[in-house]
C-alpha cells in the first residue's frame, strides 16, 4: 500500500507551509533519510527527509504551493503501485479556510486512478481581490467586455440581480472614466491585457496622454507584490504589538571607553567577545534583578517567567529574525558568546529550527554596527520590553568638570507601560549602564 | 365512393355466433406427391441446403462464444445469441412458399429467415441481376454466379453480426435488426411484435399500389400477446378493405401472419402459462369472419410449411388476405446462450422434438426417395460448412466502421423533390374542398388542409389515415373534404389503434408510400411510442441507410381547452430526445403550410405538432407552392434588450409580452420562433443572444426535462461570454394539466408570466 508523505509540522505554531523545491521527481527511488523537498514555514526554509524507502509514486503538492500541515503532499510505494485518489487541498489564503482544509480528510477512497494534477498553477488561481468582501458577481457578458477593454471589473459596482456587475455597469463605469477618449497604443493594450494591468491605472506619457508600452511596463513595476512569509509575520506581529501595547521609552548613554579597552585586552589574550556579549550579559543580570521586565501582560493579568529566554534580533538581507538564548542565566560568558554566535550564524543561513525562534521573554536589538545615534524598538508580542542599542560614538563629555572624549553608547528601552513605570524603566536602563561601565565586574566574569 | 352514411338498424334476433373451425396438421402430402405435383428435385435439395446453411450458421455462433469455431477460433464475438436451431423448416418453408419478389419481416430470432429469404431470391435471380449483385465475379456461368452470390450473402450476414462495415446494415443493426431491402427483407425486429404493424403497412402499400406483392410476417408466440400485434390483426382484417367501402378495389391485405410457435416467449410458456388457448391460431377468429383462413401446421416439416404458405400466398394475391398460419415448431437452445433451459423444461421434451428434427427427417426422406444419396448429403453438408467458414473468415478480416461515423445515417438528406412520373397522375374523385381565403388570410387549420391538398395532388404516394379523418374530417375538421377529393383509397378512417396507426405508416413508408397519419391528441403518441421511437426513428440508421421512412405524424395538442391530464400535454420534448425523427411545431398558418409541405416531401420521419388553440388563428398564407426549410428559426420580432426563444402557441404570448414590455418599460424584446426543434437553428438563437445578452426560453411544455432546458444549455455552451444574466425558462407549471378552467389558466404560461420572466433577465 502506498505511503502518504505529509506536510510536516515543524514548529508548535506552524499551520501551513510552502513547498519551495522538490529534490526528487516522480519515479525516483527514495531511501529513508533522503531529502525529498524543501519547505518554507513562516519562519525558515527547511529540508524534509523521507521516513520511507521506495519509489516516489506521485507528487500531489507542487513547488510554490502552500498547504496546511498534515496534508498529503506525495505518495511513496512500490513502483507501479496505484495511489489513492486524493482530493487536492485548496491552497490556503485565509485562516478560516486553513482550518477547514485541515479538517477535511485529504484522502478519498483508495483504489481507482490517481487524480490528474490540476494543470493550472493553483497559486495563480487565488483571486487577488482583497478589497471585495465575499464573492464578487459579474455576468459573463460584462466580464468579457471588461476583459476586452482591459480594465479591472472588481472596481465596478454591480446593479444587476444579486449585486451582479452587468454590461450596463461596465458601460457606465467606462463612461465615467472617459474611456472612449483614452488613447492607447495597440501593443500597450495587448501587453496590459496579458499582464492583467488595469489600463485605467496606467498614466499615459505619450503624445497627448497616449498610453505607450513603456507606460504599461511602469505600471507593471508599480504593482504591489506579496510580502515574503517572513515579512508578513513581522508585519503582523509588530502591528499587533505596537497597536495593543502602550509603549514608553527611556534612554541612557553608557560610557563604553573602559569596556572597549578591556575587550581589547581580552582579545590580546585570545579571549574574543563581542560588544553584544557584554550588553546581553548586562541585560540578563538586570532581568534577574528587576523581573517585571521579564514578564508579560495582556492588560488584565501579568505572567512572570521563571527563566530568562533572551531574544536577540538578527538582521537578515530581507528581514530579521529573533533567535532565542534559552535559560540565559545558566550560561557563563563563554557559553553565552558561543550560543549567540551560533544562533546569529545559523539565522543568517536560514537554518534555525522553528523552536529556536519562539518563546523569548525579552529582546535586545543591537544596531551598533549600523551607525545610528539612537532608535526606538517595538516590543515583541509576549514580552515586557526591548532594548534598542545604538552605535557607540565618540563624544565630548564632562567628567568631574573636565571635558573628556569618551566612547558613548545610547540605549533605549521600550517597555509596556501597563506593567512598567518610569522609575522601574529608569532603574533598569541605568542598571545596565552601570554594569557596562563596571570593569571590575567584567574582570570577575571573564 | 367517397362518403358513406351508415344505416345500421337494431337487430336482436336470437342466434349463435359460429366461430368456424380451424384445421390443424392437415398436410397429407408426401415427398413423392410433392415431386409429382410440381416440386422439382433441385428445389427439394435446395430446401435441405438452406436448412443446413442456417443450422451450420447458428452452430457457428454457439461455437464462436466458446472459441470452438475453427475458421476463426480467437474471434471475440460480441452481440446477441438468439439462435433458432430447430426452427429451420419455418424459415425455409415460408420463404420458399412466397415468391422471390414478395417481402418478409422478421424477429430478433431471425437469422434463419434472413438467410433463407436471401438464398431463395439469389437462386431466382437472372444472370443480369446476379452480375449486379456480385460485380466482381466475372464468370458467365449462372451456377458459379449463384454460388458467389450465396457466399456474398452469408458473408454480409456474418459481417453484420460482427458489426462490420460490409454487413448488410453496415454494422449499425446487428443480427437483431438485419435487413436487406434488395431481397424484400424489411427487417428483423428486436422489439417483440414491433415488426408486425410494419408488415401490415407494407401489405397496405402493396394493396394500394396494386403490385401483387405479398408480405410474410414472421413473429413468435410471444408476440401474439402483444398489444400492437392484436391491433394489427384487427387492422389487417378491416372490412373497409373488402366491402363496398373499397369501391372497385375490394382487396384484402396481402399479408400472411406466420405465428412461429416455438412454445416459449423468452422462457414464458404460451401453451400452459401465459396464454389462454392451446392454439394461437384461434387469435384469427377474434378478428376476421373468415378466421383469416387460419390453420395450424407442423413447423418441423419444411414441405408442410411451404405448402401452407404457398396456398396463403396464392390467396393473398387474389385479394383474400390476410392469412394466419400457426407453425408448431421448437427452439432447441434457450432464449440466448446464457439461458440453460433446465429451469423451465425437461430434457426429455428436447429429445422428443429432436426426434422430429426438420433436417434429419427431411434428409432421410430425400435419401429414401432417391432424390439424394448419402454421399451427396455428406458432400452438401461439407459444402455448406465450408461456405460459411470462408464467409466467417472474410468477415473477421473485413473493416470495422470508422468511429468518426458513429452517428452517420441518423437522418437521410434526401427528399422527394421530384415525383416519379407514375405517381404524378392523381385524380380528384369528386371535388376538392374549398379553402376559404379572406384578404389573403387562412386559418391555421385551413393552411394545414391546403398543404395536404396540394401535396396529395402532387404525389399519389401521399395517403392519409387516422381516427375519424375520413367522412368526419377529423376531430378538428382539418382533413374535412379530403376523402371527397381523393377517395377512401387515400383517405381512410383507422380503428382506435394508435400503435397500429403509427406502425403501419412505417411499413408503408419503407416500401414507397408517403403516409401522413393523424394522432388526434398528442397524448396518444405515448400509446404508440415504440412505433414512433424504436421503429420510425431508428430504421434508417439501423439498416445502414438501406431504408428510408418518409412519413409524417400529425399530432394535435389539446392544452388550453380544459381537457385535463390525458388530452392536454405538450410532448414534443419527448421526441426531441429520440434521434432519427424530426420535430416541427408551427405557430402560424403561414409556417404550418410551408413546414407541412416540407415534412411530407422529406424522406425522414417527422413529428409534426399542431395546437388546437391555434386551429382558428388567422394569418397570411400565399396560394400555391412555397416550402419552409427545416432548421430555420424565424425572428418574429426584432429587438435589442432581451431575446425570447419560443415555439408553439407560446409564440403569440411572447409577442404580446414583448408589446407589454415595450409599453411598460420601453424595453425592446426580440422574439424568435424556433418552428423546427429538430433540426435546431442555434445560429439564429446565438446571433440574437450575442446581441441582447439576455434570454428567456418559452413554450407550453412543463419545464422539467423539457427541450427548453436543451436550448438554454446550448446557449450556455455557445454564447456564455455574451450573457448578462442566466438564461431562464418559462413553461407550464411542473405538473399535470388540470381540467378546471381557473387551474388551467394558472397552469399554462401567458403573456404576463412570460413578460415577468423577461423582467427577471432584465435585472
Amino acid at each position: 500500500m502506498a505511503q502518504a508523505v505529509v506536510m510536516p509540522k515543524f514548529g508548535q505554531a506552524t499551520e501551513e507551509s510552502t513547498i519551495m523545491k522538490w529534490h526528487k521527481k516522480e519515479g525516483d527511488i527514495i531511501k529513508k533519510g533522503d531529502v525529498m523537498f524543501e519547505i518554507e514555514t513562516d519562519k525558515a526554509v527547511l529540508e524534509v527527509e523521507s521516513f520511507f524507502d521506495g519509489t516516489l509514486l506521485k507528487i500531489i503538492v507542487g513547488e510554490g504551493e502552500t498547504v496546511p500541515v498534515s496534508v498529503t503532499v506525495a505518495f511513496i510505494g512500490e513502483k507501479g503501485e496505484a495511489v489513492p485518489d486524493v482530493v487536492k487541498t485548496a491552497p490556503v489564503s485565509a485562516p478560516a479556510v486553513r482550518q477547514e482544509a485541515r479538517q477535511a480528510a485529504p484522502v478519498k477512497a483508495a483504489g481507482g486512478a490517481p487524480a490528474a494534477p490540476a494543470s493550472v498553477s493553483v497559486a495563480a488561481a487565488v483571486p487577488s481581490a482583497p478589497e471585495v468582501p465575499g464573492r464578487f458577481f459579474i455576468s459573463p457578458r460584462a466580464k468579457a467586455l471588461a476583459k476586452k477593454c482591459v480594465i479591472d471589473p472588481l472596481k465596478i459596482k454591480g446593479t444587476g440581480g444579486n449585486g451582479r456587475v452587468v454590461e450596463r455597469d461596465v458601460v457606465a463605469y467606462l463612461e465615467s472614466k472617459g474611456y472612449s477618449n483614452m488613447k492607447i497604443s495597440p501593443s500597450a493594450k495587448s501587453l496590459a491585457a496579458k499582464e492583467g494591468i488595469d489600463i485605467l491605472t496606467v498614466r499615459g506619457k505619450g503624445v497627448s496622454g497616449r498610453i505607450m508600452v513603456q507606460d504599461v511596463r511602469n505600471a507593471m513595476a508599480e504593482r504591489p507584490k506579496t510580502l515574503s512569509k517572513m515579512r508578513q509575520v513581522i508585519a503582523q506581529r509588530l502591528t499587533q504589538s505596537f497597536t495593543t501595547t502602550p509603549h514608553f521609552y527611556v534612554s541612557v548613554s553608557a560610557d563604553m571607553t573602559d569596556l572597549f579597552a578591556y575587550r581589547q585586552e581580552l582579545k590580546a589574550k585570545g579571549q574574543v567577545y563581542t560588544v553584544t556579549d557584554f550588553i546581553l550579559e548586562a541585560v540578563i543580570m538586570m532581568l534577574e534583578e528587576i523581573p517585571v521586565l521579564n514578564s508579560v501582560s495582556d492588560g488584565r493579568t501579568i505572567r512572570w517567567h521563571s527563566s530568562v529566554d533572551l531574544g536577540m534580533a538578527v538582521a537578515l538581507d530581507d528581514g530579521l529574525v529573533v533567535p532565542v538564548i534559552k535559560n540565559a542565566t545558566e550560561l557563563n560568558m563563554m557559553e553565552l558568546h558561543d550560543m549567540a554566535k551560533s544562533l546569529a550564524t545559523r539565522a543568517k543561513e536560514g537554518k534555525l529550527l522553528p523552536d529556536e525562534m519562539t518563546g523569548s521573554t525579552f529582546t535586545v536589538s543591537n544596531m551598533g554596527m549600523l551607525d545610528v545615534e539612537n532608535f526606538n524598538a517595538i516590543i515583541n508580542p509576549g514580552e515586557a520590553g526591548i532594548l534598542a542599542v545604538a552605535s557607540t560614538v565618540q563624544k565630548v563629555v564632562v567628567i568631574e568638570g573636565q571635558m573628556k572624549i569618551r566612547s558613548m553608547m545610547t540605549m533605549t528601552l521600550s517597555t509596556d507601560h501597563r506593567i512598567v513605570d518610569g522609575a522601574t524603566g529608569a532603574a533598569f536602563v541605568n542598571g545596565i549602564k552601570n554594569k557596562l561601565e563596571d570593569i571590575e565586574l567584567w574582570k570577575s566574569l571573564t | 365512393m367517397p362518403n358513406y352514411l351508415s344505416n345500421i338498424k337494431p337487430s336482436f334476433k336470437q342466434q349463435v355466433i359460429d366461430c368456424g373451425k380451424i384445421p390443424a396438421y392437415n398436410y397429407k402430402k408426401t415427398l413423392n406427391s410433392e415431386l409429382n405435383g410440381g416440386l422439382v428435385k433441385k428445389e427439394a435439395i435446395d430446401l435441405l441446403e438452406d436448412m443446413l446453411t442456417i443450422r451450420e450458421f447458428e452452430e457457428m455462433i454457439v461455437k464462436l462464444r466458446s472459441g470452438a469455431y475453427e475458421a476463426c477460433p480467437s474471434y471475440d464475438y460480441r452481440g446477441p445469441t438468439h439462435v433458432s436451431i430447430g426452427q429451420e423448416a419455418t424459415s425455409v418453408g415460408a420463404c420458399a412458399g412466397i415468391a422471390p419478389e414478395d417481402q418478409i419481416t422478421s424477429t430478433h430470432r431471425g437469422h434463419g429467415d434472413s438467410i433463407a429469404k436471401g438464398c431463395i431470391v439469389i437462386r431466382n435471380m437472372t444472370v443480369e441481376q446476379l452480375r449486379a449483385r456480385v460485380p466482381d465475379c466475372k464468370s458467365n456461368h449462372r451456377d458459379e454466379l449463384v454460388e458467389v452470390a450465396m457466399n456474398d450473402h452469408i458473408f454480409r450476414t456474418i459481417a453484420e453480426l460482427f458489426g462490420k462495415e460490409d454487413g448488410y446494415c453496415k454494422g449499425r443493426g446487428g443480427g437483431m435488426h438485419i435487413a436487406d431491402f434488395t431481397v424484400g427483407h424489411l427487417g428483423a425486429n428486436a422489439i417483440v411484435g414491433g415488426g408486425v404493424p410494419i408488415a401490415a403497412g407494407a401489405a397496405m402499400a402493396a394493396r394500394y399500389m396494386e403490385d401483387k406483392k405479398v408480405v410474410c410476417c414472421f413473429a413468435g408466440d410471444g408476440a401474439y400477446a402483444n398489444g400492437v400485434v392484436l391491433e394489427t390483426l384487427n387492422w389487417a382484417a378491416m372490412n373497409q378493405f373488402t366491402n363496398k367501402l373499397a369501391g372497385k378495389h375490394k382487396f384484402g391485405l396481402p399479408i400472411i401472419f406466420l405465428v412461429v410457435n416455438n412454445h416459449y416467449g423468452m422462457t414464458g410458456r404460451a401453451q400452459v402459462e401465459v396464454a389462454g388457448v392451446d392454439f394461437l391460431a384461434r387469435r384469427a377468429a377474434g378478428f376476421a369472419e373468415n378466421n383469416m383462413h387460419a390453420e395450424v401446421v407442423n413447423g418441423m416439416n419444411v414441405l408442410a410449411v411451404r405448402d401452407a404458405v404457398r396456398r396463403a400466398t396464392e390467396g393473398c394475391r387474389k385479394g383474400d388476405g390476410p392469412y394466419l398460419i400457426e407453425l408448431d415448431t421448437y427452439r432447441y437452445y434457450g432464449h440466448s446462450l446464457s439461458d440453460p433451459r433446465n429451469e423451465y423444461r425437461e430434457r426429455d421434451e428436447e429429445t422428443s422434438w429432436k426426434e422430429v428434427d426438420p433436417i434429419d427427417v427431411y434428409a432421410a426422406e430425400l435419401i429414401k426417395g432417391k432424390v439424394l444419396t448419402s454421399k451427396q448429403y455428406e458432400a452438401l453438408k461439407g459444402h455448406v460448412a465450408k461456405r460459411n467458414a470462408d464467409a466467417a473468415a472474410r468477415a473477421v478480416a473485413s473493416a470495422d466502421p470508422d468511429p468518426a461515423d458513429v452517428i452517420k445515417y441518423m437522418y437521410t438528406d434526401t427528399s422527394a423533390d421530384v415525383v416519379p412520373e407514375e405517381f404524378t397522375k392523381t385524380k380528384i374523385v369528386k371535388e376538392e374542398p374549398e379553402i376559404k381565403r379572406k384578404d389573403g388570410q387562412l386559418t391555421y387549420k385551413d393552411a394545414i388542409k391546403e398543404a395536404l391538398l396540394e401535396e396529395m395532388k402532387r404525389d399519389s404516394r401521399v395517403i392519409i389515415y387516422g381516427e375519424d379523418v375520413a367522412d368526419y374530417g377529423g376531430a378538428f375538421k382539418v382533413t374535412k373534404g379530403l376523402l371527397e377529393a381523393f377517395g377512401r383509397q387515400r383517405v381512410f378512417n383507422s380503428p382506435i389503434s394508435e400503435a397500429a396507426i403509427c406502425g403501419t405508416a412505417v411499413g408503408a413508408a419503407m416500401v414507397g408510400l408517403r403516409p401522413v397519419v393523424e394522432l388526434m391528441y398528442m397524448d396518444f403518441a405515448l400509446m404508440a411510442s415504440d412505433q414512433i421511437s424504436n421503429q420510425a426513428s431508428k430504421w434508417h440508421y439501423m439498416s445502414g441507410a438501406k431504408a428510408e421512412v418518409p412519413l409524417v405524424y400529425r399530432a394535435s395538442v389539446g392544452g388550453g381547452k380544459g381537457y385535463g391530464g390525458q388530452h392536454s400535454q405538450t410532448l414534443e420534448t419527448i421526441f426531441t430526445h429520440i434521434p432519427g425523427i424530426y420535430v416541427i411545431y408551427p405557430a402560424t398558418p403561414y409556417d404550418a403550410k410551408g413546414l407541412l409541405k416540407t415534412a411530407i416531401r422529406d424522406n425522414n420521419p417527422v413529428m409534426f405538432v399542431e395546437s388546437q388553440l391555434l386551429y382558428t388563428a388567422k394569418g397570411n398564407v400565399p396560394e400555391g407552392e412555397y416550402l419552409i426549410p427545416f432548421g430555420e428559426a424565424d425572428v418574429k420580432l426584432a429587438g435589442s434588450d432581451a431575446t425570447i426563444v419560443v415555439w408553439g402557441p407560446a409564440v403569440h404570448d411572447a409577442l404580446k409580452a414583448a408589446e407589454m414590455l415595450k409599453a411598460e418599460k420601453g424595453v425592446s424584446v426580440e422574439v424568435i420562433d424556433l418552428r423546427s426543434l429538430v433540426p435546431l437553428d442555434m445560429e439564429t438563437v446565438v446571433r440574437s443572444v450575442k446581441k441582447t445578452g439576455r434570454c428567456v426560453v418559452a413554450s407550453q411544455c412543463i419545464s422539467i426535462g423539457s427541450f427548453a432546458g436543451e436550448v438554454a444549455s446550448r446557449i450556455m455552451e455557445e454564447a456564455f461570454d455574451y450573457l448578462d444574466t442566466p438564461v431562464l425558462r418559462i413553461g407550464a407549471e411542473n405538473g399535470i394539466a388540470p381540467q378546471s378552467h381557473v387551474l388551467e389558466a394558472a397552469f399554462l404560461p401567458d403573456a404576463k408570466r412570460i413578460a415577468n420572466m423577461v423582467k427577471r433577465v432584465l435585472l
